[in-house]
């Protein structure tokens, strides 16, 4: 218990490591999201030029 | 080299490193998290805040190998007009700009207990990283104002190659001015200014996180070629017959 108390320094180093891991995570999902998103995007449209649509 | 910026063949093979550096990343992450928070002793100064550090210079040094990997991409394709290289600058600014957002607060959570101020205008080294975060979101802006590719590629890198001024300004800000910020830890003249138990998990978090953004920029530009090839043969049958093109 003693080590995750950090001192007096607790609040300051937890919510650093927090928001660290939270700015990984969302850079993560967002580059996989944009590929997904642009893959989707441009399937719809080829198959839409495909079908003479 | 043609090769290699051939987009098709950027895109199948970045897809094949992407997990081996996201695994390495990890790996080094996570010894560097576990060793720099319960392993590394507290700094005589600085107490336990100190372990801020290996979040805080990872961050800071990535938003600005980011900057550079934009403003060089930038300039490669402007000069050599290798669509790639502009696809390398559109991919690098939002990563650089979400680990400055990341310096700038974890810096400022760091300041607090230290300096006792969250943040301190005119301060050097802090206006200077605060105006890269504005440089990349002006990146960004201006891409996203224009409609035509080529155009953005090419207006993009005018303001990254001129704002590219500001890198140099960010690194020698502590030594130039008086600053609240502290010297170089790492690269500094008669090497780090640490103890190996406290360098060692840094290192692995500078490795680390430096991957991450390998894989975090390979996956970036693979969307991007994506969309910029989005009328070339090779995108339609790997979309639309994927068994065939594989």
């Amino acid at each position: 218990m003693e080590m995750l108390s950090m001192g007096e320094y607790g609040s300051y180093v937890w919510s650093s490591y927090l928001l660290t891991l939270i700015v990984v995570v969302a850079s993560l999902v967002q580059a996989r999201r944009r590929h997904g998103r642009i893959q989707n995007e441009i399937t719809r449209l080829l198959k839409i030029e495909e079908t003479g649509e | 080299m043609h090769k290699l910026a051939s987009p098709p063949h950027f895109y199948q093979l970045a897809a094949k490193i992407i997990p081996w550096f996201a695994v390495s990343a990890l790996l080094l992450i996570a010894y560097g998290t576990v060793a720099g928070l319960f392993f590394a002793p507290a700094d005589y100064q600085q107490g336990d805040a100190f372990r801020i550090i290996y979040v805080h210079v990872p961050a800071a040094y990535l938003s600005m190998l980011a900057y550079s990997v934009m403003a060089i991409s930038a300039g490669i394709g402007l000069i050599w007009r290798m669509k790639l290289a502009h696809a390398v600058a559109a991919g690098a600014a939002p990563l650089g700009a979400w680990f400055t957002f990341l310096a700038l607060a974890t810096g400022s959570i760091w300041g607090r207990p230290m300096w006792g101020t969250w943040w301190e205008w005119g301060d050097p080294r802090l206006t200077s990283e605060l105006i890269m975060l504005f440089l990349y979101f002006g990146y960004m802006a201006l891409r996203a104002a224009i409609d035509d590719t080529q155009k953005a590629d090419r207006a993009g890198a005018v303001l990254a190659l001129v704002g590219a001024v500001n890198i140099p300004i960010i690194h020698f800000s502590v030594e130039w001015w008086s600053s609240l910020h502290q010297g170089p830890t790492l690269i500094r003249e008669g090497g780090p200014a640490i103890v190996p138990a406290m360098l060692y998990p840094l290192l692995a978090m500078i490795f680390g996180f430096s991957l991450l953004f390998g894989a975090l920029l390979l996956s970036r530009v693979r969307a991007e070629v994506l969309y910029r090839e989005r009328r070339s043969r090779w995108v339609r049958s790997l979309l639309l017959s994927p068994e065939e093109s594989q």
